[in-house]
């Protein structure tokens, strides 16, 4: 392995992979610091920049942004009391009262060496168990990688916040937006209305950056959202944190990062699940939970551990079984796919520059990471206060000719539109978004899988139940439904029992 | 108790079940084929009749979601559109800076106070970075105006 990893060393730290490593992570860093900008959105932006870049090095890129987003989004967390990212709103918390209390430097400071512990740990977790995880997954065949990518998505659709059968429909949807263009079988083209640009389908850049591009800027701009900027001068003496701070932190980032790890190679729960569940450990495991929410560094350095560890850690299910576990995976995962490369157990084997490329690759990304975010960090806090006005013009023209650079084309400029006005009436009505980009990008994979299982059993559905690891797998899938159901009515009972006695209340005092 | 209709939820699932039916009815003019087989309509068939049932749960969710205040304005999503649609018809003929200055003018319409002098400024200085960068940095084929 150390021989291999030396090689991913020499990929990575070629001019190219460096640089655009750089870029990654500095732009992640970027969206993480400024709120309203996260990385899906990012993520979505610089793809079609892929196309033009060798697959390990645009792979480093996307990576890197997704990574660096977990670094900035304390910055705003801890600054503003907002979050700059979704997975930041834990750190907020404490986060917050920390600068209240003049101790904001310590606490970007603690966040940022806290992302650092939980990435390293979470990296090593990947260089291990990868590899051990495609050796196992050589012996599936289309009937449990079928019963994968379906609990994927049960798992993506359900997890969510919000109504789960919302998340439901919506990976339907991705799966319905699959259809068109040419069947794999038969070549026959199908739901193409006689658009040329139809044949190959609706193209991921376009429908990725309609979800969570053109949508978000138009949900910023109806609700006219403009975070308050608190622009603050951070002395690197004020960064310094404390013995007693010392003693709060390796505790804490441990567990942060074992609990983080494992959450984010779970199907379905990424870095903002991590954040809520090792924020709750911490509380249960502290000798005086009373300080939480005043200011526990505590608080701040298990979930900033946690964040950046699941991110990190999400990598190991796409690239051992080729089975995203959430949106921004997916992107990745289609990264790969528009190069050809399908991840897969076979991934390490074939591709091993890429896969150890990409390790290496975190290695250097978070150690530049550590840079940008300690000795620049005064940088990032001025930039805080760019005007959302010059910010979203500039966005939508990125879009514009992010979308047309794909393949010269007008035409996929007005399917962004569309997407974008779509996402728009999602995000208003609380329909989720990613769980249509993950249908999207697993449905033609998953009738794939599905059709093949099909075409060995001949046409018998029981080879889904007699494989036992498809047999495991499908369980899983059943009863994280069954759970689902079972939240949404408990947690609806409650909600109506609330108003009913709100509402006896009112006309009482009437 | 009496309940209204929550328009806007019911309308959400409504399209999603008349989604699922243009699929079943599309899909089923391409050949079915079967479970041992399956021909190029089987799958579109078999999303829309999910789309359908999950449509029908949504329409009964809808009369207990909650009522949510519902902010709208018109402005943003004009704007927003005109911007797109020009880039995607001006970029070929016009050339790739005329189309940027087009979108970051007509996207700025769409924040109150809008400022022409300022956003036709903020266009042309985002035209030239993104002539750099795209054009000359990246080789993408387009001109910078249309001679």
């Amino acid at each position: 392995m150390l021989d291999s990893l030396l090689q991913g060393f020499s990929a990575a730290l070629s001019l190219d992979a460096l640089m655009f490593c750089f870029i990654g992570v500095t732009v992640g860093t970027f969206v993480g610091v400024l709120p309203g900008l996260g990385a899906l959105t990012a993520i979505s932006m610089l793809l079609p920049l892929t196309y033009y870049l060798d697959p390990m090095v645009g792979l480093i890129m996307l990576a890197g942004i997704f990574y660096g987003a977990q670094y900035g989004s304390s910055t705003a967390a801890i600054l503003l009391n907002i979050p700059g990212t979704a997975t930041a709103a834990i750190t907020c918390l404490d986060g917050y009262p920390m600068a209240r209390n003049g101790r904001a430097g310590v606490a970007l400071f603690m966040t940022s060496i806290a992302s650092f512990a939980g990435g390293v740990f979470a990296i090593c977790a990947l260089m291990l168990f990868t590899p051990a995880l495609s050796q196992l997954a050589l012996s599936f065949n289309s009937a449990e990688y079928f019963a994968a990518m379906f609990l994927g998505l049960i798992a993506a659709s359900t997890l969510g916040v919000g109504s789960p059968l919302k998340g439901l429909a919506m990976v339907v949807l991705g799966l319905a937006l699959a259809i068109p263009g040419t069947d794999i079988n038969s070549g026959q083209m199908r739901f193409t209305f006689g658009y040329f640009e139809m044949a190959e389908g609706f193209q991921l850049v376009a429908i990725a950056m309609g979800l969570f591009g053109v949508s978000e800027i138009l949900t910023m701009l109806i609700r006219r959202e403009r975070p308050k900027v608190l622009a603050k001068h951070i002395t690197y003496r004020s960064m310094l944190p404390t013995r007693d701070d010392w003693s709060r932190f390796s505790w804490p980032a441990a567990r942060g990062a074992v609990i983080g790890s494992i959450i984010g190679a779970l199907p379905g729960s990424g870095p903002s699940m991590a954040t809520f569940v090792s924020y709750a450990v911490e509380r249960r495991a502290a000798k005086d939970p009373s300080r939480f929410g005043k200011g526990a560094v505590e608080g701040i350095v298990a979930p900033e551990s946690a964040n950046n560890a699941s991110v990190q850690a999400a990598f190991i299910p796409t690239l051992s079984l080729g089975v995203p576990g959430d949106a921004v995976m997916a992107i990745l995962l289609g990264a790969l796919m528009i190069h050809g490369i399908i991840p897969g157990p076979e991934f390490i084997d074939q591709q091993p520059r890429l896969f150890w490329g990409l390790v290496a690759s975190f290695w250097i990304g978070n150690i530049a990471l550590l840079v940008l975010n300690v000795p620049l960090i005064g940088l990032w806090i001025r930039l805080l206060s760019v005007p959302y006005r010059i910010l979203y013009p500039t966005m939508l023209f990125l879009i514009c000719i992010g979308v047309y650079s794909v393949r010269g084309n007008g035409f996929d400029v007005g399917v962004t539109l569309a997407f974008g006005l779509i996402g728009m009436v999602m995000n208003m009505l609380n329909y989720p978004t990613a769980p249509v980009l993950l249908g999207f990008i697993l449905g033609p994979l998953i009738e794939e899988h599905f059709k093949r299982a099909l075409l060995v059993s001949r046409g018998d559905l029981a080879i889904f139940v007699e494989r036992p690891i498809s047999a495991g797998l499908l369980t899983c899938a059943a009863l994280m439904l069954a759970l689902s159901i079972w939240q949404a009515l408990s947690a609806r009972r409650k909600r109506l029992a609330r108003e009913t006695a709100a509402g006896t209340e009112r006309t009482e005092s009437n | 108790m009496s309940r209204q209709i929550n328009w806007p939820e019911l309308l959400a699932a409504l399209s999603i079940g008349a989604l699922g039916a243009f699929m079943v009815l599309k899909g089923s003019e391409l050949s079915l084929g079967s479970l041992k087989r399956m021909g190029p309509g089987y799958m579109p068939v078999a999303i829309g009749v999910a789309l359908i049932g999950f449509s029908a749960g949504l329409v009964i969710e809808s009369g207990f979601a909650a009522r949510r205040p519902f902010p709208f304005s018109w402005r943003p999503v004009l704007a927003v559109s005109a911007s797109m649609l020009f880039f995607a018809a001006a970029a070929r003929p016009l050339g790739l800076i005329p189309a940027t200055l087009g979108v970051v003018v007509l996207a700025a319409i769409a924040d109150a106070p809008f400022r022409p002098l300022r956003a036709a400024l903020a266009g042309l200085v985002i035209a030239a970075l993104g002539y750099l960068i795209f054009v000359l940095g990246l080789r993408i084929s387009l001109n910078p105006f249309w001679w």
